[in-house]
């Protein structure tokens, strides 16, 4: 049972995936924003830019930004904070956005050098009754053979389909982060969590340029 | 933690030099699978590979479960005890485990250890198959059926998953029997951290005390023989263990909260699925 959460590290994938040929859906604007932006991130992952080591920090800060435009850091930070997240001052809200967002990037990013062709396929759709919101449902074929169910939670905000949560074999980030910082909200105060998270990011980071 | 040692749980079982019981448990649960099959009426993994599943678009709300708390999603009462085992696995699997298997990692071959990894997975069948059939999921229990004779044959006794190349009838689950347990009701009871194992739950405790039954390693063979054949087994498969564990740890800031959500959310979505 343990090994399966090895998938929790695939979030990365989302972005490392060849779409399935052949899905001529009429696709809904949520899944279609998704599947442009990971077609646009594969690209630049295979490009030969990205192995030669003088150019790779554009690339990097390319793919970067792809990601900071698809996936609403905000909305994370809320629904990860919860049911705390309205105590929290106006700035504190900023710097624990601002540390979440690095320690998911340090976290995901490094792991997108280990893209190996995997493939995605898009299997299927949920949308809220209101249909503000939609979980887009792919599954990801790794190497092995061994498919993961992997879904990205978006809702519309100014236009724009955002992702607000992943779901990776039925593991919800969003759920996982909420269960910490609550068990740290609890015993401290939301200053020393920002703290615990900026730091936490930094070890990452720290690790990564090793 | 995280890798499954099957320790014993009655480890007096099969003792004997030739258990005559075991042999007879064996011959028994043959015939019991051979005739299963022939009721359920076998058609597995005939479709051809490749196509996606058809799309599908549904409407739902469950989409809307952010205002929940789920601070205590399980219970755990033993929270104290559990987090010393939990730093207790940690060192074995990160320290002990992780450089005994790079060692082993650097001295074989990949073929080797798929090989291996498919062997052990192709004779934990009876466990797979006669969870399905608790379940009532006959057609899962078909297709296990149907790979177990295939992989088993042109397979050479399971060291190649020539199945998996086959699109089955019904999406197939690696199913246990604290998922059994799920199916028919029982709750998780309180969160249990076990030495060596990792993440349990009352229930699947008590489905993995279960699932030993069902393990041929444990009644095919000697208990020294059981013992060598399951310690290889977890040293070949630690690999995804301590890359998966790493993983989640990497990322957490409060490690013990963040394996014990994510053991009980991937749990509840194995159930429901």
């Amino acid at each position: 049972m343990f090994p399966r959460l090895s998938s929790l590290c695939l979030s990365a994938l989302l972005i490392c995936c060849v779409l399935a040929p052949g899905t001529s859906f009429a696709s809904s604007p949520a899944r279609a924003t998704l599947e442009s932006t990971v077609t646009r991130v594969l690209d630049i992952l295979k490009s030969p830019d990205y192995r030669d080591t003088a150019k790779r920090d554009a690339e990097r800060n390319k793919i970067e930004a792809e990601i900071r435009n698809i996936f609403d850091y905000e909305e994370f930070s809320a629904r990860t904070v919860g049911a705390n997240w309205p105590s929290f001052t106006a700035d504190q809200k900023n710097r624990f956005t601002e540390a979440f967002a690095q320690l998911l990037r340090a976290t995901y990013l490094e792991k997108i050098d280990g893209y190996n062709g995997e493939r995605i396929a898009y299997t299927g759709e949920l949308a809220s009754t209101k249909g503000d919101k939609v979980e887009v449902q792919t599954a990801v074929t790794l190497k092995d053979g061994k498919t993961v169910p992997v879904a990205y939670r978006m809702l519309e905000k100014q236009g724009r389909w955002v992702v607000y949560d992943v779901i990776i074999e039925g593991v919800s980030l969003v759920k996982n982060y909420r269960s910490q910082f609550q068990d740290l909200l609890t015993k401290g105060t939301p200053d020393q969590l920002i703290e615990r998270v900026r730091s936490k990011a930094d070890e990452v980071r720290a690790k990564a340029a090793q | 933690m995280m890798f499954r040692s099957r320790q014993p749980v009655e480890p007096a079982l099969c003792e004997a030099e030739s258990c005559s019981r075991c042999a007879f448990t064996g011959v028994r649960l043959l015939a019991a699978v051979i005739l299963c099959a022939c009721l359920v009426g076998v058609s597995p993994g005939a479709h051809a590979a490749g196509d996606p599943a058809p799309y599908a678009a549904q409407t739902s709300d469950t989409l809307d479960d952010y205002d929940v708390p789920d601070a205590h999603l399980v219970a755990d009462p033993l929270e104290g005890w559990n987090r010393m085992w939990f730093g207790f696995n940690d060192f074995v699997l990160l320290r002990i485990g992780k450089p005994v298997y790079k060692g082993y990692e650097a001295v074989t071959p990949e073929e080797l250890r798929s090989g291996v990894r498919n062997f052990f997975h192709n004779i934990l069948f009876p466990l797979r198959f006669v969870n399905n059939l608790l379940q009532g999921r006959f057609n899962a229990a078909g297709v296990e059926m149907g790979r177990f004779i295939v992989n088993t044959t042109v397979g050479m006794g399971g060291l190649i998953d020539v199945a998996k190349k086959d699109r089955p009838v019904v999406p197939v689950e690696d199913e246990d029997m604290g998922q059994t347990l799920g199916v028919w009701g029982f709750g998780e009871g309180f969160y249990l951290v076990w030495p060596f194992i990792g993440p349990s739950t009352l229930r699947d405790t008590a489905g993995f005390a279960g699932d030993y039954f069902l393990d041929p390693t444990w009644f095919a063979l000697t208990l020294e023989e059981s013992i060598a054949a399951n310690g290889y087994k977890q040293l070949n498969g630690l690999g995804p263990a301590i890359d998966g564990y790493e993983g989640l740890k990497s990322g957490s800031v409060e490690p013990y909260t963040a394996v014990r959500n994510a053991y009980i959310q991937l749990r509840r979505d194995k159930i429901r699925r």
